[in-house]
């Protein structure tokens, strides 16, 4: 599903001007606020729902390869933290509702972790 | 080569990251795939996190060849106390600031290991610590020009001819009292230095000193321990003497291999039978001459690999029984953390004590067990262990012909009752391994068997031209020429086979008068 119709279904803020621009087709996701399992575990080209909203978040974003990250629970990052993100190319999104409720509507949209069977 | 370097300051949050990136941009200049690109990302990441949250400061240094990165970071301080216990996946020292970022969940050094080929960590409190971890950027080079152990002493050989025979993929060659071997054909098994009656062929590092005990790990094989007689027990208590800080028997890991096999092959998609990578030479055959077989074989590291795995952080002496475990070992290290002897080397070492002392089995008597452990939980399932080379060539080409699908497990080694037959051993594989068997000996010490970190490829093997076309034209004068040849395959012109003279012929490595057939004057020999 393109990243524009996700934000569309779950009423996504986009933080990052350029986002649209690419729009990438993401399939798969993943939720954590501890950075090294997002490393270890988040697919490339997936979307990541965290509370966590400073800058090492974007730099794992792009070492992950992510195409975007929600901002769960109205956690607003710095502006700093939003313009790297454009410089790197990661989309930025934030939303009111809880990371469970986010992740619970990803799912029933179809998105997926990396080697879920069902 | 080039060599890029990277500050990382402490405590910087905000600039972390800083490093890897600019390697990442390196990388892709280089045209590395994504998923290494990725792999490269995520451990360089993790590493100058590490940097970043506990030590004082440090630096990232890169060595980027064609073939491997080579990524060391390292810290003035503080160092840490207990490399093991900060492997271990959970365990964490990172400061509150570190943990309200999201970091310091105790997977940052698990991580690293976890995406990296090889990885060595040196640390001294109060010093610093040096992370030092290679990933290849490309895999299959490694298949493609695998290295030997094989060392070749001229001076030893009387031109008996006996190896050539003995070689399962033809690779030597015996040119005037002088074996050569090609590198592109060898396996690492044993055969020809089995086969070989006057020690002219033998594993690299023969000749060398038993390293020093203090502060080092000594890992031995089953079979060296009951090369002196009955007295498993006896010989440990000598190896315990010389000092060394812990010994380990690499039983334990060949055990948690053969687990993680059955597990696998409980799997319906595995394809039957599942080959057990419990010798490494086995494996190098099947990818050379098998390479139909390759998705038979379960996805691990050798057990001798996965106790270097273990031991992350530590210095550790290994005892390596034939060139295929030396190679395995050798080929990832970074250090000199990991040294490698020859069982010579340690038996002379320990005969002495362990002859010079009476009475019973003491070392460590509350760990010791008797006898068959793991294999006997396993008796329900359909396990079949084939040794001796030509055992294991037809065994192969039984499973090749798709005859063997019964089977569910198969354990396969080269060497005589695996490597109780080692021909760099002096007793009986067969006397050897009873002993093995009836002795007393330390039980498991939280062994584990460890995946492959790269897919296992074909081997190569011999190219006529690099440039397929010239490569077709040299087939069709090989045979031409075979058929001028007597193929009596008598070995005398040096090669194995009419067919592999008439190949070094094509290559420019032999000339026709090296035939005892060949007649000057005739086209054709008798």
């Amino acid at each position: 599903m393109r990243l524009s119709r996700i934000a569309q279904e779950l009423s996504l803020r986009p933080l990052t001007a350029g986002a649209g621009a690419e729009d990438p087709d993401v399939t798969l996701g993943y939720v954590s606020d501890l950075l090294s399992d997002v490393l270890a575990s988040a697919p490339a080209g997936g979307i990541l729902v965290t509370v966590l909203e400073h800058m090492n978040v974007v730099a794992v974003a792009m070492h992950a390869e992510l195409a975007a990250v929600v901002f769960a629970s109205d956690r607003e990052p710095d502006k700093a933290v939003i313009e790297r993100a454009g410089q790197e190319g990661v989309a930025l999104f934030i939303s009111p509702q809880p990371a469970f409720e986010l992740v619970g509507k990803l799912y029933q949209l179809g998105i997926r972790s990396r080697g879920s069977s069902s | 080569m080039s060599i890029l370097s990277f500050a990382i300051r402490s405590g910087d949050y905000a600039q972390g990251g800083s490093a890897s990136k600019g390697l990442k941009e390196q990388l892709k200049k280089i045209g590395a795939a994504p998923e290494i690109i990725r792999r490269v990302m995520i451990a360089a990441y993790e590493a100058e996190m590490n940097v970043v949250i506990h030590s004082v400061g440090g630096r990232m240094t890169v060595a980027l060849d064609e073939e491997k990165a080579d990524i060391e970071v390292c810290d003035d301080g503080p160092g840490i106390p207990d490399i093991e216990q900060a492997m271990k996946e959970g365990f964490s020292t990172a400061p509150a600031a570190a943990r309200e970022l999201g970091f310091g969940a105790g997977l940052g050094l698990p991580n690293i290991k976890k995406n990296s080929d090889y990885l060595t960590i040196e640390s001294q409190v109060g010093k610093g610590t040096s992370v030092k971890f290679r990933i290849l950027l490309r895999p299959q080079a490694l298949g493609e020009r695998m290295r030997n152990s094989l060392h070749i002493a001229p001076a030893g050989c009387r031109g008996c001819y006996h190896c050539l025979f003995a070689c399962p993929t033809r690779a030597l060659r015996v040119r005037g009292n002088h074996p050569e071997v090609r590198s592109e054909l060898c396996i690492d098994c044993s055969a020809c230095i089995s086969a070989c009656r006057t020690g002219a062929l033998t594993v690299l590092g023969t000749v060398g000193q038993l390293p020093p005990g203090e502060g080092r790990v000594l890992v031995v094989p089953p079979a060296l321990l009951s090369q002196f007689g009955p007295v498993v027990g006896r010989v440990l208590d000598s190896l315990a003497e010389l000092g060394y800080r812990d010994i380990r028997v690499t039983q334990a890991w060949e055990d948690a291999l053969r687990g993680a096999v059955m597990l696998l092959a409980n799997q319906v998609s595995q394809p039957r039978p599942v080959i057990s990578p419990c010798c490494p030479a086995a494996v190098n055959l099947v990818a050379a001459r098998f390479p139909s077989l390759i998705g038979h074989v379960a996805p691990f590291v050798s057990p001798l690999e996965a106790v270097r795995d273990s031991l992350v952080g530590k210095r550790a002496v290994f005892v390596a029984c034939c060139p295929a475990q030396r190679t395995a070992l050798d080929v990832g290290r970074l250090d000199r953390n990991v040294e490698i002897i020859v069982p010579s080397v340690l038996c002379n070492a320990v005969m002495p004590l362990a002859m010079s002392q009476r009475g019973g089995v003491s070392w460590r008597d509350s760990s010791l067990q008797t006898g068959e452990t793991s294999h006997q939980t396993s008796s329900d399932m359909n396990v079949m262990r084939v040794t001796g080379m030509q055992h294991v060539v037809n065994v192969l080409e039984k499973v090749e012909d798709g005859r063997m699908n019964d089977v569910t497990v198969l354990e396969l080694a080269i060497c005589d009752e695996g490597c109780f037959g080692s021909p760099l051993l002096g007793e009986d594989p067969f006397i050897a391994r009873q002993r093995w068997v009836d002795a007393r000996r330390p039980a498991d010490v939280g062994a584990m068997a460890v995946r492959r970190k790269m897919p296992l490829v074909a081997k190569a093997g011999l190219r006529l031209d690099n440039d397929m076309s010239k490569a077709i034209d040299k087939l069709a004068k090989i045979d031409i020429l075979v058929k001028s040849l007597p193929r009596k395959d008598c070995g005398l012109c040096g090669c194995p086979t009419c067919v592999a003279f008439a190949e070094d012929m094509i290559l420019g490595k032999a000339s026709r008068a090296d035939c005892a057939f060949f007649h000057e004057g005739t086209e054709h020999v008798p």
